[in-house]
C-alpha cells in the first residue's frame, strides 16, 4: 500500500496524537485545560490549536500549499512565541510529526515499498520546521518592534522629568504655522 | 565515543515541562515578563522604606538583614486590619472555578497564573507561618516556610496579575484575588521591591499632580496644543479654563489624556463635547490625574494621591465634579474615594446644567463619569450628531475592567457609541460585560519591558476582537480607559492587525456638529474621512 493511503487511514489518530503531542508540552493541568475547555473564547489557545492542527497535516500530505501552511503555523506559533518556551520546545512540535507518523502506523506497514514516499514525507515536514521557523522569527521581531514603537511612542523618562518633546513638536506645528515661531528646523529624523 | 542514535531518536525531542507540584518549580524569573524595578530616588521621594539598587535576575537581591520579620510582621499586621484579607487566606477550599478565568493564565498556560495558585503562593506562606494546622503538618495543609525563593516566586506573579477580579466573578466565595495581590504588593513594598513603571508614576504624581510629572504650564501648554489642533480640524477655536474659581464643574482625567495617543485624542473629544454644550467648568492643574498609581503601591499611597481631588473641588468653589475616562481611577473613586477623604462640604449632588438630571448615584461621592453625562445628553437630545462621519468605522467595545466590574457601569458607554456610529458589533457575551477580559497590562504592568507578558495577558480580549474583525470586519476597538488606549493598540498589532483602539469621547467628537465648524473633512486624528474630502479636489479632481 502507498504512504498516502495508510496515512488517509490513520490521518485521524495522526492529528489527534500530533494535537495530544503538542498539548503535553504544557503542565498536565494546563494541557487538560486546554483539551477538554471547549468554548473558543474561554480557551483560545486550546481551540485555536485544534482548529490549526488538522488542515495544517492536511496540506502537507496533500497539496502543501505554503500560505494555507503559514496560516496554520501562524495561528499557532503566534500563540507559543509569547510563552515560556524556548524557541527549540516552541516550534520543536512540527518535527515531531515524523515522529507520530512512525508511531501511529504500524511497523509492518513500513516496509522498504514505501521508503521512497517516506523520504518525501519528512522532506515536507522539514520544509513545514524551516517555515516554522521563519514564522516563530516573524513573530519574535514583531514583539521587539512594537516595543520599540511603544518605547518611541511614549515619553520618555530622563532624570525624573519627561521628555515632552513629541507635545512640542505637535505645539510647533500650530506656532509655525501662525507665524509666532520663525526660525526653527527639526533636525532629527522624521517618521514616514 | 558518543552514544549513536537510532533514527527514531534523533527524532524525539522532549518537550515535557516538569511535572512536580507547582511547590517544587523553582521560580524561573524571565526578561519579557517582568518590569524593571524601582529606582531608589523614587522610592526615597515618596518616603518609602529600603530604596535600594537590585536586580530581578540576580541572585541577591540586597534585602535588609530582617527581611523575613519585616514580611511576616507586615502579613500579621494586615491579617489584623483587613477582614477580607485574613478571610481570603482562610476559606478557599480550592474548588478550581477561578482556575481558567485569569487572562494571564489564559493565554500563558502558566499553573501559576491560576488565580487559585497565584494565591496559595500567599496563603501557603500564611498557614506555614501563621497557623498550627501549617505548622504541625507543613505540606500536607498547603503549607510551606518563607523563604528567598519563595519570596522571588511571590514577587514574580504578584506583578502577572491586573487586578482585574474577572476571577472574584467566578469564585463561589467570592475571594477577590485582586486584594490579595494588592496587599501582597504591600508587603514586597516594605523592602523596596517595587515596579518602577509604577513607582515613577507615584513620585511624579506626589510632586506635580500627575503621573507623567507635566509642570502646571506645560499640562496647560499640551491642552492648548491639541485646542489647536482642534482649530486645525475643526475649524472652531475652543478656550478652556485652567483653575478657575467659581466654575460649575472640575474635570479630571487621566493624565495619559493629555499626552499620549491615541488618549489626546479623546481629550480632544472631551473639549469639543463641553464647547457643544457650553458646559461652565474648568481644567485644574494641581489635580491634574484622575488615575493613581499609588492604588498599586499600598493602599495609604492611592489615598494620599487622591487626596488632591476634593481638596481643589473645594478650593475652586466647584458644585460637583467630572471625571474622564479611566480605567482603576474610577476603582478608586467609586469604591475608595469617599471612604479615603471625607467628602467636602462644599460639593453638592451632581446636576447636569444641561438637562436638569439629578446623578443620584453620585449623591455621595459628588463625581460623574463622562460616559453617564453623555449619555443623559444624548437621552435628552442635547447633541447635535451627525454618525454617518462614522460610518468608515466598525465598531466594537471593550469594558474596561474597573468600570464595568468595578462599578458596574455597562450600557451607558454602549448607550453613547450606538448614538454616535451606525456599525456597533459586540464581542461573544463571555468576553464582555461584568466577564469582560482584561487587556492584559492593567495595574501598573503598561511598561514596555514586560511586552511578552503583555502580549500573554492581552490574548484572550485580543481573540475576541479578532472573531467580531474576521466577522463582521470590525475596525475599530473602542474603550473607555486610558490604560486600555495605551496597551490595546500594541496588542492588536500583535494579534489582530487592522483593528485601531479609540475612546469612546473621541468618537462623539467626530459625529458632533459643531457651531461655525468647517466642512469636517478630517477626524480629530486629522486623517481623511472617507468619502467626505474637500469640495475644492473633488472639483479639481472632475476636471
Amino acid at each position: 500500500m502507498a504512504l498516502n493511503d495508510i496515512i488517509e487511514k490513520k490521518r485521524d489518530s495522526i492529528v489527534e496524537m500530533w494535537l495530544n503531542t503538542l498539548f503535553s508540552t504544557y503542565h498536565p493541568k494546563t494541557a487538560q485545560f486546554l483539551e477538554n475547555k471547549r468554548n473558543k473564547f474561554d480557551n483560545p489557545v486550546g481551540s485555536a490549536f485544534k482548529e490549526a492542527i488538522g488542515p495544517l497535516f492536511d496540506e502537507i500530505v496533500g497539496d502543501f500549499d505554503q500560505e494555507k501552511i503559514r496560516q496554520c503555523l501562524d495561528e499557532i506559533i503566534r500563540i507559543r512565541a509569547v510563552q515560556d518556551f524556548i524557541p527549540s520546545q516552541a516550534i520543536g512540535i512540527f518535527v515531531v510529526l515524523k515522529d507520530v507518523v512512525r508511531k501511529v502506523i504500524p511497523s509492518k506497514e513500513m516496509g522498504p515499498e514505501i521508503y521512497e514516499e517516506l523520504f518525501i514525507f519528512d522532506a515536507k515536514v522539514d520544509r513545514m520546521a524551516l517555515m516554522a521557523f521563519d514564522v516563530y522569527m516573524a513573530c519574535r521581531e514583531r514583539i521587539w518592534e512594537i516595543k520599540l514603537n511603544d518605547f518611541k511612542k511614549r515619553p520618555i523618562f530622563a532624570e525624573g522629568q519627561m521628555c515632552l518633546s513629541y507635545m512640542l513638536r505637535r505645539g510647533l506645528k500650530h506656532r509655525q504655522k501662525r507665524g509666532e515661531v520663525e526660525q526653527f528646523t527639526d533636525i532629527r529624523p522624521q517618521e514616514n | 565515543m558518543a552514544k549513536e542514535l537510532t533514527p527514531q531518536e534523533t527524532l524525539r525531542i522532549d518537550l515535557r515541562p516538569p511535572k512536580q507540584d507547582w511547590m517544587d518549580i523553582p521560580v524561573n524569573i524571565k526578561e519579557g515578563i517582568y518590569c524593571y524595578p524601582a529606582k531608589p530616588e523614587k522610592i526615597e521621594c515618596v518616603d518609602m522604606p529600603n530604596a535600594h539598587k537590585w536586580s530581578p535576575v540576580e541572585e541577591d537581591w540586597g534585602l535588609p538583614e530582617n527581611w523575613k520579620e519585616i514580611f511576616l510582621e507586615g502579613f500579621r499586621e494586615r491579617l489584623d486590619k483587613h477582614r477580607t484579607f485574613k478571610i481570603f487566606m482562610d476559606i478557599c477550599v480550592r474548588c478550581g472555578a477561578c482556575a481558567d478565568k485569569c487572562h494571564f493564565f489564559i493565554g500563558s498556560g502558566d499553573p501559576k497564573n491560576m488565580p487559585v495558585v497565584r494565591a496559595e503562593l500567599l496563603r501557603s506562606v500564611y498557614r506555614g507561618e501563621f497557623t498550627k494546622a501549617g505548622q504541625i503538618l507543613g505540606r500536607l495543609a498547603g503549607a510551606r516556610k518563607l523563604t528567598m525563593p519563595v519570596l522571588k516566586e511571590i514577587w514574580y506573579y504578584l506583578f502577572q496579575c491586573t487586578e482585574c477580579r474577572r476571577c472574584s466573578l467566578f469564585c463561589p466565595y467570592g475571594i477577590d484575588t485582586a486584594e490579595i495581590t494588592i496587599l501582597g504588593r504591600e508587603l514586597i513594598n516594605l523592602f523596596g521591591l517595587n515596579i518602577n513603571w509604577i513607582q515613577e508614576p507615584v513620585c511624579n504624581c506626589y510632586n506635580t499632580g500627575n503621573h507623567l510629572g507635566l509642570l502646571p504650564h506645560t499640562f496647560k501648554q499640551n491642552i492648548e496644543f491639541l485646542c489647536d489642533d482642534i482649530e486645525e480640524f475643526v475649524g472652531i477655536k475652543i478656550e478652556p479654563t485652567f483653575n478657575r474659581k467659581g466654575a460649575e464643574i472640575l474635570f479630571v482625567t487621566p493624565s495619559g489624556d493629555v499626552f499620549a495617543e491615541p488618549g489626546i485624542y479623546t481629550l480632544m473629544g472631551y473639549l469639543m463635547l463641553f464647547e457643544h454644550i457650553g458646559l461652565d467648568y474648568t481644567w485644574s492643574t494641581y489635580a491634574c490625574e484622575g488615575g493613581n498609581f499609588g492604588f498599586f503601591t499600598s493602599l495609604e499611597m492611592a489615598q494620599r494621591l487622591n487626596a488632591k481631588i476634593y481638596h481643589e473641588a473645594e478650593r475652586l468653589g466647584v458644585k460637583w465634579i467630572l471625571g474622564g475616562e479611566c480605567g482603576h481611577m474610577w476603582r478608586v473613586i467609586h469604591q475608595y474615594m469617599n471612604t479615603f477623604q471625607k467628602p467636602v462640604d462644599s460639593l453638592e449632588e451632581p446636576i447636569s446644567p444641561i438637562t436638569g438630571t439629578k446623578f443620584e448615584n453620585a449623591k455621595s461621592l459628588k463625581m460623574v463619569h463622562i460616559s453617564e453625562f453623555t449619555a443623559d445628553l444624548i437621552k435628552h437630545g442635547k447633541l447635535k450628531l451627525d454618525p454617518s462621519r462614522n460610518d468608515h468605522l466598525k465598531v466594537t467595545y471593550h469594558d474596561s475592567c474597573n468600570p464595568s466590574r468595578g462599578m458596574g457601569m455597562l450600557e451607558e458607554p454602549r448607550y453613547v457609541i450606538k448614538n454616535v456610529c451606525n456599525h456597533f458589533y459586540e464581542m461573544p457575551e463571555n468576553t464582555i460585560r461584568e466577564e469582560t477580559f482584561c487587556c492584559g497590562s492593567g495595574s501598573g504592568l503598561n511598561a514596555g519591558e514586560n511586552m511578552e507578558l503583555r502580549m500573554r495577558g492581552g490574548l484572550p480580549r485580543a481573540n475576541a476582537v479578532k472573531h467580531v474583525h474576521n466577522k463582521y470586519g470590525v475596525n475599530t476597538l473602542a474603550c473607555v480607559c486610558a490604560i486600555d488606549r495605551a496597551v490595546l493598540p500594541a496588542s492588536m498589532e500583535y494579534w489582530v492587525p487592522g483593528v485601531d483602539v479609540a475612546g469612546v469621547s473621541e468618537l462623539v467628537a467626530n459625529a458632533l456638529i459643531m457651531e461655525g465648524e468647517n466642512e469636517r473633512s478630517v477626524n480629530l486624528r486629522g486623517e481623511e474621512i472617507p468619502g467626505r474630502a474637500p469640495k475644492e479636489e473633488e472639483a479639481q479632481e472632475d476636471v
